[in-house]
């Protein structure tokens, strides 16, 4: 289960080239996805962060 | 990042972005998704939409003879999605080692622009280090370099 969107901020987002479209869908509970996310969490688990990454982290 | 690259389109979420390949194979939609999976990491996926069947996927070679320009926008994507949430950290895996190892080579490509704005980390035999070019790694972490207080 995806944990819950970060909002962004829009006038960061009006700073970028991405075009905001309603047209495009949420992919978050696709299975292509959510399987990608699971290996991506469970390789996390297993092997941490970078050390440099993971003293930020806490 | 001001190669050739595709228009692309984000949702209002920020986090599901899509844009078209053109070329002699037709239209092909692809689709760049991040997924947050803990604190400031996402995974990020990115793959060939099917349209007739819904499926998404990464392994499907489109020979659409744009692979640079497509690696274009994928990279526009991170820099954009990066921009937006300063504190994400990506991480990136293919669906297969081939597919890692595409996403490795584009990297190391465009690995000094991409090394100025990012910090990059490779896992080679379960263990995180500082990307380097030409080693083989499983999978790969960036996060975006902090803004210098003063420019």
């Amino acid at each position: 289960m995806p944990l819950k969107r970060k909002q962004p901020k829009k006038s960061a987002i009006a700073k970028t080239s991405a075009i905001l479209s309603d047209q495009v869908a949420s992919y978050e509970n696709h299975p292509f996805f959510v399987k990608k996310a699971e290996r991506a969490k469970a390789f996390i688990e297993a092997h941490g962060l970078p050390k440099d990454l993971e003293k930020k982290h806490k | 990042m001001k190669q050739d690259r595709y228009p692309y389109y984000a949702a209002k979420s920020f986090f599901d972005f899509e844009f078209e390949s053109l070329g002699p194979n037709g239209r092909i939609r692809k689709i760049a998704t991040f997924i947050q999976i803990n604190q400031d990491i996402f995974s990020f996926g990115f793959g060939d939409l099917d349209e007739r069947t819904g499926e998404i996927s990464d392994t499907v070679i489109s020979n659409n003879g744009d692979g640079p320009k497509v690696l274009n926008t994928v990279g526009a994507i991170i820099f954009d999605f990066t921009a937006v949430f300063r504190e994400a950290r990506i991480y990136v895996e293919g669906s297969t080692p081939s597919r890692t190892r595409w996403y490795q080579m584009n990297l190391t490509a465009f690995y000094e622009e991409i090394n100025n704005s990012f910090m990059i980390y490779g896992n080679r035999n379960n263990k995180w280090e500082p990307f380097q070019s030409g080693v083989n790694y499983m999978a790969f972490l960036g996060q975006r370099r902090p803004i210098p207080l003063y420019q």
